[in-house]
């Protein structure tokens, strides 16, 4: 459904410096380099999916976004979604996609938060009954009829959100794409938009592609991830895939009976750490030691009465490859 | 049809969001209409000094007057937004957000306002078009009136087209609404008799930056007595040339301006988050 195929966008920059000197150096002469902001791209995502994009700030993210939403022309290569060539058919493709972008409001800001809605079914051409059934369920769903009759400039930053989420769905889009959605929201709003958008792929079988800072977004919404770096793919495949492919720590939390000895020969040999009342907790490094090798030696040696598995977070893992 | 019938629902909304601050609603209005008013006092009292300016008299100077404030008039309305993206907003990102919504990317900026302060030089325009047209030597028929609205129409093309030209260079340079605010400047000369200034000016205003259509070339259709240098030039009929340079100069300004603005959209460089 969406493929990209040597996809690559490059800037011109201005290296001249950033004074009167370099003003004037810059007419006779300029010092202009290229430089990619993403390169040589190849994936794809199914129809369906919720597929999230991560990297670190300049990672390529958004310039990756503006590209398949048709915002910004390629360099190089080509991207395809349903079909479509995001740029050359823009006003054609927007029809069947609904972009949120975090940091930027589409919404009219001294009219309820309803009339701003309401304008986007002769926009985008929706007959009348399947608009009200969309309203209804979208603005039910993210809790936006709870507000929708507030002036936009009196919403929060959270309710603000949830109802340009709303706005980018009314008109039944096949692929959503959300660019930072949760930027600077309340652990409880994310919470419900993460929710809320859950349950629309689930019901609606929207394709969302989603770009996020918060990692619990992508480690809570997404099947499949893209991890890009320095404008290249770093992973393309299942998140699963991608955990167990780099994830190279677990921590085991073992809690021993009251008359067990404080000090066990296996815990020390484990380099196990008393973390509470016959409590201890040691990371297992995979590559060098098999978890299950050592939970079994644990078991069998140790009067364990309880055993808790801490697999890595998505966090965590990413930091580590970065 | 369906993206004008979409154009005025933004447009009305808009307008509604607008009449929400019914102070700066009102001061907006009235600050237009005083400042057009001062415009047209000032022209009355030049003539109570002399009984003609270049060959013009009162009431032709206030056609020219009146046609000049109706097009600017009409510019302001429906095309005030341009300033805002040329002056930075498309470098703070707005291109993304027009280029996401299924509509021509000009069409929605020409609905994100409809500037209400025009209604004073609207007011003004019409007023002094009533007011002079039974004083011209030309008696007006219903021909006329719809020679009117054609080079109504030629101007606000000319309008358009100018402030499209400087609007999409910040398409590439992210900012020209300096260059859009100088080239505008030249606007005012469009309220006199074109033939009062140096030559150079007057070549300037009829080929380069050609506002002279706007009022001053209409004035000279309906004041058949009234020469200009630049006419005798050419070996065609004064009212055939007046009205195809009207027409073909605007439309050529017009299809200019478009090409450069599809061109520029086309390699628009802003970026960012």
């Amino acid at each position: 459904m969406i493929t990209a195929s040597n996809l690559s966008k490059h800037y011109l920059i201005n290296r001249n410096k950033a004074s009167m000197t370099g003003f004037l150096k810059s007419f006779i002469r300029p010092n202009k380099e290229i430089v990619g902001a993403v390169k040589n791209l190849d994936f794809e995502i199914k129809t369906g999916a919720i597929c999230g994009i991560v990297g670190l700030n300049g990672a390529g993210k958004s310039t990756l976004i503006k590209m398949l939403t048709g915002v910004i022309k390629a360099s190089e290569g080509d991207c395809q979604v349903m079909g479509y060539r995001p740029f050359d058919d823009r006003q054609e493709y927007v029809q069947n996609i609904g972009v949120v972008f975090g940091q930027r409001s589409q919404m009219i800001w001294d009219l309820p938060v309803r009339n701003s809605l309401d304008i986007l079914r002769p926009i985008y051409r929706v007959e009348a009954a399947a608009f009200k059934q969309n309203l209804d369920y979208y603005t039910s769903i993210f809790g936006v009829d709870e507000f929708i009759d507030q002036p936009v400039r009196l919403l929060s930053l959270g309710q603000r959100m949830r109802a340009e989420i709303v706005s980018a769905l009314l008109h039944d889009p096949k692929v959503l794409f959300l660019d930072e959605p949760t930027i600077g929201l309340d652990v409880l709003v994310k919470k419900k938009i993460r929710h809320a958008i859950a349950d629309m792929n689930k019901t609606k079988g929207t394709t969302v592609i989603l770009t996020s800072h918060d990692l619990e977004d992508i480690d809570t919404l997404c099947d499949q991830l893209i991890v890009l770096d320095k404008g290249q793919v770093l992973f393309d495949g299942k998140k699963s895939d991608f955990v167990q492919q780099y994830r190279s720590h677990k921590t085991v939390v073992i809690k021993l009976a009251d008359n067990a000895t404080s000090e066990h020969a296996l815990l020390v040999q484990h380099q196990a750490k008393l973390t509470g009342d016959q409590q201890w907790t040691l990371a297992i490094n995979e590559a060098e030691t098999s978890a299950t090798d050592v939970i079994k030696q644990l078991v069998n040696a140790l009067p364990v009465i309880d055993l808790t598995i801490h697999e890595q977070k998505l966090e965590d893992i990413l930091q580590s490859i970065y | 049809m369906h993206l004008l019938a979409t154009y005025f629902k933004i447009i009305g909304l808009r307008f509604l969001g607008a009449t929400q601050y019914k102070a700066d609603f009102f001061i907006g209005i009235s600050g237009l209409l005083i400042q057009q008013m001062v415009v047209v006092l000032v022209v009355v009292s030049i003539f109570s000094g002399v009984d003609e300016l270049a060959g013009f008299g009162l009431f032709d100077v206030l056609f020219i007057l009146g046609l000049a404030q109706l097009v600017r008039g009409l510019d302001l309305a429906y095309n005030d937004y341009i300033w805002v993206e040329a002056f930075g907003g498309f470098a703070q990102g707005s291109l993304y957000h027009y280029s996401i919504r299924p509509l021509p990317i000009y069409l929605q900026i020409l609905s994100n306002r409809l500037n209400i302060q025009s209604l004073g030089p609207i007011g003004i325009g019409i007023t002094l078009l009533c007011f002079s047209i039974p004083e011209l030597p030309t008696v007006f028929t219903a021909a006329d009136y719809a020679l009117l609205v054609y080079f109504t129409t030629c101007g606000l093309l000319t309008m358009f087209a100018i402030k499209l030209i400087a609007a999409s260079l910040a398409l590439w340079f992210g900012r020209s609404g300096e260059l859009m605010q100088v080239l505008h400047e030249f606007v005012e000369f469009i309220r006199y008799p074109m033939s009062i200034y140096a030559l150079p000016l007057q070549l300037l205003l009829t080929f380069i930056l050609p506002f002279g259509l706007i009022s001053f070339v209409p004035a000279l259709y309906w004041l058949p007595e009234v020469g200009w240098p630049l006419l005798d030039a050419f070996a065609v009929e004064r009212s055939i040339l007046l009205i195809s340079y009207a027409g073909g100069y605007s439309l050529f300004f017009f299809c200019v301006s478009l090409c450069l603005w599809h061109f520029g959209l086309r390699h628009a460089c802003v970026s960012g988050t």
